[in-house]
């Protein structure tokens, strides 16, 4: 099936006032007789920053999936500025703006830093006929691949396969490969994931830099990374969203703090599932 | 120039002059198999190295190709016998076959490795039993006596230079592929299908597509074979054969473009020569006029396999590349950043 990006920006742009950058509207996911997620709500604005937080299995991630398209919810809408994409793949989201990393890295190991980079952008832009034979060295793209590799610390790698990279330089390259598309709506995944405390530091450094119109929603355990990036946090449990506030509630929230940090945690540090 | 395009040219001018000093067996035959099923190779080893499909429907387009052109072409004997003159045959018969493969690619393309392997292995034994039991078009029994066009028949060492054209089309447009936007596309759906999918690629579009074109390919060498060979029956489309052309890919390397070439003329060789040696015809109490027969030629084509996946897995063209990297260090270390380990990373 074909789909027109374009004509998809067009009908949502064209409904007056402008539309919310994500909005999910009762999104059940059923496996079976399991549950997993269950009737959430949500709207994000742009340039808001949504901490998405809960337990290992509270389905943060199948949410993350339903928004990304990688997963149809059972019962519930998903726009995404305006448009309905409930049933939409999620090779279209590129389209919309949208831009996700993974919980486990997924990269093109056998290309080098500057051809995933280069790959990212090519998918936003879409693949046409002249693609055949035009050469890859396509000059805008490849400068705007070395200026984000650059920012993440990695423009001494351009040309080395992925695959040869550290685990620490594949999660900066998998945040990388989001930022190059230039995304209004960031999905990131536990970016913070297997990183060291400087790492930690750097891509903390490098999610407050976004532009202010990027709307961010992210999924990490790391509580210093995720509470200094969001300016809300959603709080998933069994399913069902269970806490809507900002970063400085939800320490003091008792409910949250029992089913998740912990009745000791809460100094800023705990991880979840810890 | 990279020492890769250097000897590939130094090869390609070495078979340009080869008729000059070579045997006519040696050129009309040998060389000319060679090329032709190196031309086959070649497509399979397009889509297993940067699309990371290893199909096994090729040989049956490089089939189809056979059997349109003899279904067109002759005028007596079995099949349609439309008796067509043979070039507008062949450009029939190869929109025949890139349709075929686009119908292939677009029913498999959703499919990934086993499962790839297992329905293109589908369509390939579909298709044996297809030309077999349909009488209309062939039958057991095969087609013979189809004629290629005056311009090779007049002259046989045409049509290995025009089996070497073919080779040196398929060989530029695979590499002119490999670094267009749309070469990457296909190594990054080759890589990891979910996250290009997520950048906005249309996966299986892709594949299909690469399907198509490497079709259009396997194609152009099965109307190569019929001209060359004059006769085709479905047993030389059934899994045997099928198999044949996997093990030439992997014989040459199934991660190198060359290695089709290099697969096929070791392969063509082994076939060739190794019958020639006496005694070996006599192993395992089967005496065969003292001469290699065609059970003893899979035993030892299996030991070559064998000898070649042990010493090195990304077949001869690996073993090419190492001795390449021993004489220069430096090349070898940014060879080994860009090349796929076919171990996967076991030794």
């Amino acid at each position: 099936m074909a789909i027109d990006t374009e004509t998809l920006r067009d009908h949502g742009a064209g409904s007056g006032t402008p539309p919310a950058v994500l909005e999910l509207d009762g999104v059940s996911v059923q496996f079976g007789g399991l549950v997993v997620v269950s009737a959430v709500g949500l709207e994000l604005g742009r340039g808001e920053r949504l901490a998405l937080l809960g337990p290992n299995g509270a389905g943060k991630t199948t949410m993350f999936n339903v928004i990304a398209g990688d997963v149809r919810p059972t019962r519930g809408r998903v726009r995404i500025r305006g448009v309905d994409c409930t049933e939409l793949p999620s090779r279209v989201r590129p389209g919309l703006g949208v831009a996700r990393t993974y919980q486990r890295t997924r990269l093109m190991a056998g290309l080098s830093v500057q051809d995933n980079l280069y790959l990212a952008q090519l998918g936003k832009s879409g693949v046409r006929h002249r693609s055949l034979v035009r050469r890859a060295i396509d000059g805008e793209r490849r400068d705007r691949a070395q200026a984000i590799a650059e920012r993440l610390a990695l423009g001494h790698e351009l040309g080395t396969a992925v695959g040869e990279l550290s685990h620490g330089q594949q999660r900066q390259l998998e945040i990388g490969m989001a930022l190059v598309t230039e995304p209004d709506l960031l999905l990131l995944d536990e970016p913070a994931s297997g990183l060291s405390r400087g790492e930690r530091e750097r891509l903390t450094e490098t999610l407050l830099e976004l532009p202010a119109d990027v709307t961010l929603l992210l999924i990490e355990h790391d509580m210093e990374v995720a509470m200094a990036v969001a300016d809300r946090v959603v709080v998933l449990a069994q399913g069902g969203l269970i806490f809507n506030g900002t970063p400085s509630e939800v320490r003091s929230d008792p409910l949250v703090q029992e089913i998740y940090l912990g009745r000791s945690g809460g100094d800023g540090r705990a991880t979840a599932g810890s | 120039m990279r020492a890769r395009e250097g000897a590939v040219l130094l090869v390609g001018l070495f078979l340009v002059a080869l008729p000059l000093f070579g045997t006519d067996f040696f050129v009309g035959s040998i060389m000319t198999r060679v090329l032709m099923l190196g031309l086959v190779a070649s497509s399979l080893v397009f889509l297993s190295s940067q699309g990371g499909m290893v199909s096994l429907a090729n040989w049956l387009v490089f089939g189809v190709a056979g059997f349109a052109v003899g279904n067109m072409v002759a005028t007596s004997g079995r099949g349609l016998k439309l008796g067509w003159a043979p070039w507008p045959s062949m450009v029939v018969a190869l929109v025949i076959c890139t349709a075929l493969a686009w119908v292939i690619g677009s029913l498999s393309a959703k499919t990934t490795e086993i499962y790839f392997l297992m329905l293109t292995l589908t369509f390939a034994v579909i298709g044996f039993f297809f030309f077999g039991q349909v009488t209309t078009f062939s039958g057991f029994g095969g087609m013979t006596g189809i004629d290629p066009p005056a311009f090779f028949d007049d002259h046989p060492i045409r049509l290995y230079y025009g089996a070497l054209a073919c080779s040196a089309l398929a060989y530029l447009s695979f590499r002119a592929i490999e670094r267009s936007p749309f070469g990457l596309a296909l190594q990054g759906v080759r890589d990891e299908p979910i996250r290009m999918a997520s950048l906005g690629f249309d996966v299986p579009r892709l594949r299909t597509f690469a399907f198509t074109f490497a079709g259009f390919f396997a194609g152009l060498a099965g109307v190569l074979n019929i001209w060359w060979n004059g006769q085709i029956d479905p047993t030389s489309i059934g899994i045997g054969p099928t198999l044949d052309l996997l093990i030439i890919a992997v014989i040459g390397g199934i991660m190198h473009l060359e290695g089709a070439w290099l697969g096929a003329f070791i392969f063509v060789g082994a076939n060739v020569y190794l019958r020639e040696i006496p005694g070996l015809g006599s192993i395992g109490g089967f005496v065969q006029e003292r001469v290699l027969a065609q059970e003893r030629f899979n035993t030892v084509i299996g030991l070559l396999l064998l000898l070649i996946m042990v010493a090195s897995p990304d077949g001869a063209s690996g073993v090419l590349a190492r001795i390449h990297s021993a004489i220069r260090p430096n090349a070898s270390a940014k060879r080994r950043a860009i090349t796929i380990d076919p171990t996967g990373g076991y030794k």
